[in-house]
C-alpha cells in the first residue's frame, strides 16, 4: 500500500547550513492499518511524513503509494495523485479561522472541480460523522479544541482519499481530547483508512489502534 | 558600429539569449548523458529538478525571441536615416553581407524554437519523461545555430558603415536587380497566388491522415511539415510581390518591414503573427508525428495535435484575411489593378 525506500532528505545541500533530516528510512505501511513515526522532535517525523505525502521529494531513495511511484512523479501529477488519495491533519490543524465549518470542509474539494451541490453534499455527510450539524455555519474560531479537531478530520477525509497523514495531532491536546481523537482514529481504521501519524506522544503510541511504531532517531529509523 | 539606444537593446537582448541558451545547452547534454528515469538516486533526481529549470529558461528565451525580432525591425528602421541610401530596414540588413543572413536564421530559429517548446509542452503531459533525451538532444544539436546567431548579429553591426552607400526596399525587392531579391521579385504572380491559393486549399481540406494511414505515418509527417514550409515560402513571396503593393498602394514599393509602422496601422504586425502561429502550428503538427513512440504518448500528441491543427487553420485564414483585405479594399475603391 505504502512504502519508503531507502529514502533521504537533505536540507541546503552542499550548503554550510546542510541538514540530513532524513536518511535512509525505509517502512511499510499495509492497508487499513495505523502506523506511529515515533522519536523525539528534530529526529525527522515530519520530514518523512511530508515525503509520503508528496509535499516534498527525497534527494535519494523511493516513495511508493497504491504502486506509484509518487517521489519520482513530475509536480503536476503530484498535486492531482496528493489530492485524490492523501488527507492530511495538520499539527494546529490549519483551519481558515473566519470561514465557516462547512467552508473549511469543503474548501479542498475546489480545485478538484467538483460541483457544488457535490461538495455540499459530501461535507454534511461528514458534518452528520463527526457530529457538527449544529456548528455547520459557524466560524471556525468560534469552535472548541474538540470541535475543530473534528473539522480538520472531516477536511482531510472529504476528497476522499484513502490515506490519512496526521503530524502531532494532538501535540496541543488534553488527555480527554487525546482520547477522542483515537477514536475517531478507530473508526477510520473500521473504514479501511490508512493512516500515518507523527507523535511522541505515548497515549498513542501504546493505543491498541495503533498496528505499527517506527522509532526514529536522528533522521533515521531505528526499529 | 552604430551605437544608439535601440542597438544597445538588440545588443543586451542577443547577449541575454545567448548566455541563457549556453547554460541551458549545458545541462541538457548533462542530463542527454546522465538520465536515468528508473534510478532513484541523488543524480537522477537533481537531473528532474533542472529540467524544470532549463523548461522555464527556453520559455523565456522563446519570448525574448520574439521580442527581439521585433524590435530588430524597428530598431533597423530607426537607424535607417544614418546609413546612405537605406530608407528602411531592407536598406540597413543590405548595407553588409551579414544582414540577410541574419534575418533568415532568425527567422529559422522560431520554427527550431517552437519545435523545441512542443515536445517540452507532450513532455509535460506525461508522467515518465518521455521525451527528455530527445528534446535535451535536440537543444544541444541547435546550440550552435545561436553561436552562428550571435556572431552574424555582431559582424552586422559591427560592419554597419554610414560612410558604405546601400540600395532601398525598392532597389532590392526590383525585378531587374539581379540578386536572390531580385530573382524572388522576378516571379510573377500569375505563379506565386495560385500556388499559394492551392497550398492554402490542399491545407483546409486534408488532414493528412490519409496519406499517413495508407503509405507511412512518418512520412505523412515530414510531408505535412514540408508543405507548411512551402506554404511560408510562398506567403512570404506574396507578401514581397502582391500584398505589399496594395498596402503601400505603389507597384514598386515591396518591403517587407514598412508596413509594420504606423503610417500603414501597423498591419504587418497581425500579418506575420498569423503567419508564423499558423506556420509553426501546422509545421510542428506534422514532426510531431515522428515521436510517437508508446500507444500513452501517441494518444497524448493525437489530442495536442487536433488542437494544432485548428491553430494552424485558424490562423491561416487570419494571415489571409489580413493580407488580401487592403487588396479588396483598393479594388473596390478604385475599381482596378495595380
Amino acid at each position: 500500500m505504502l512504502t519508503t525506500d531507502s529514502v533521504t532528505k537533505i536540507y541546503n545541500q552542499n550548503l554550510p547550513n546542510q541538514v540530513v533530516a532524513v536518511k535512509d528510512a525505509s517502512i511499510n505501511v499495509n492497508e487499513g492499518e495505523v502506523v506511529v513515526l515515533q522519536g523525539p522532535s528534530g529526529s525527522g517525523k515530519t520530514t518523512l511524513l511530508s515525503m509520503i505525502g508528496c509535499q516534498t521529494k527525497p534527494n535519494r531513495g523511493e516513495v511508493v503509494i497504491n504502486k506509484s511511484r509518487v517521489s519520482k512523479l513530475p509536480d503536476r501529477f503530484l498535486n492531482v495523485f496528493k489530492r485524490d488519495n492523501i488527507g492530511f491533519i495538520f499539527q494546529n490543524y490549519q483551519l481558515i479561522p473566519d470561514l465557516s465549518v462547512i467552508d473549511n470542509i469543503m474548501l479542498p474539494m475546489l480545485p478538484s472541480g467538483i460541483p457544488y451541490k457535490e461538495r455540499i453534499s459530501r461535507a454534511e455527510a461528514l458534518m452528520h460523522q463527526f457530529d457538527l450539524m449544529k456548528r455547520r455555519t459557524f466560524d471556525v474560531r468560534n469552535l472548541s479544541g474538540g470541535e475543530q479537531q473534528r473539522v480538520a478530520i472531516a477536511r482531510a477525509m472529504v476528497n476522499q482519499g484513502k490515506i490519512i497523514l496526521a503530524d502531532e495531532p494532538t501535540a496541543h491536546l488534553d488527555t480527554k481530547l487525546t482520547g477522542e481523537f483515537l477514536e475517531m482514529i478507530s473508526d477510520l481504521k473500521k473504514n479501511q483508512y490508512t493512516v500515518v501519524i507523527s507523535s511522541h506522544d505515548n497515549e498513542i503510541i501504546n493505543h491498541p489502534v495503533v498496528n505499527k511504531v517506527y522509532h526514529m532517531k536522528d533522521g533515521k529509523v531505528v526499529s | 558600429m552604430i551605437l544608439n539606444t535601440w542597438i544597445l537593446g538588440l545588443l543586451i537582448g542577443q547577449i541575454t539569449i545567448f548566455t541563457v541558451i549556453s547554460f541551458s545547452a549545458i545541462h541538457a547534454f548533462r542530463i542527454h548523458l546522465s538520465w536515468n528515469y528508473a534510478s532513484s538516486d541523488e543524480g537522477q533526481y537533481r537531473l528532474e529538478n533542472k529540467t524544470y529549470l532549463v523548461a522555464a529558461l527556453m520559455k523565456f528565451v522563446m519570448f525574448v525571441h520574439l521580442f527581439l525580432f521585433a524590435l530588430t525591425a524597428l530598431a533597423l528602421d530607426e537607424i535607417a536615416p544614418l546609413i546612405i541610401g537605406a530608407m528602411c530596414p531592407v536598406g540597413v540588413l543590405a548595407s553588409n553581407d551579414f544582414g540577410f543572413p541574419f534575418l533568415y536564421l532568425k527567422i529559422a530559429l522560431v520554427f527550431i524554437f517552437s519545435t523545441w517548446l512542443m515536445l517540452n509542452h507532450i513532455d509535460n503531459k506525461m508522467d515518465n519523461y518521455p521525451l527528455v533525451r530527445l528534446k535535451y538532444l535536440y537543444l544541444v544539436l541547435f546550440y550552435p545555430l545561436i553561436i552562428i546567431e550571435t556572431v552574424l548579429f555582431f559582424l552586422f553591426l559591427l560592419n554597419l558603415d554610414p560612410m558604405v552607400i546601400t540600395s532601398c526596399c525598392g532597389t532590392v525587392f526590383n525585378e531587374a536587380n539581379t540578386d536572390v531579391t531580385g530573382t524572388i521579385s522576378s516571379i510573377p504572380n500569375i505563379v506565386i497566388l495560385p500556388v499559394l491559393f492551392g497550398l492554402t486549399l490542399f491545407l483546409l481540406v486534408t488532414r493528412f491522415e490519409t496519406i499517413k494511414n495508407r503509405i507511412n505515418r512518418v512520412f505523412g509527417g515530414i510531408f505535412e511539415a514540408a508543405i507548411w514550409i512551402c506554404y511560408f515560402i510562398f506567403s512570404l513571396l506574396s507578401v514581397l510581390s502582391f500584398i505589399s503593393i496594395y498596402i503601400y498602394e505603389m507597384p514598386t514599393h515591396r518591403c517587407p518591414f514598412c508596413f509594420l509602422q504606423k503610417e500603414y496601422s501597423f498591419i504587418g504586425f497581425p500579418l506575420y503573427f498569423f503567419l508564423f502561429l499558423a506556420t509553426t502550428t501546422g509545421f510542428n503538427r506534422g514532426l510531431l508525428e515522428l515521436v510517437k513512440w508508446e500507444d500513452n504518448l501517441a494518444t497524448t500528441i493525437e489530442t495536442f495535435q487536433s488542437k494544432l491543427h485548428k491553430v494552424s487553420i485558424i490562423s491561416m485564414i487570419g494571415f489571409l484575411l489580413t493580407g488580401f483585405l487592403p487588396f479588396i479594399f483598393y479594388y473596390f475603391r478604385t475599381g482596378r489593378l495595380i
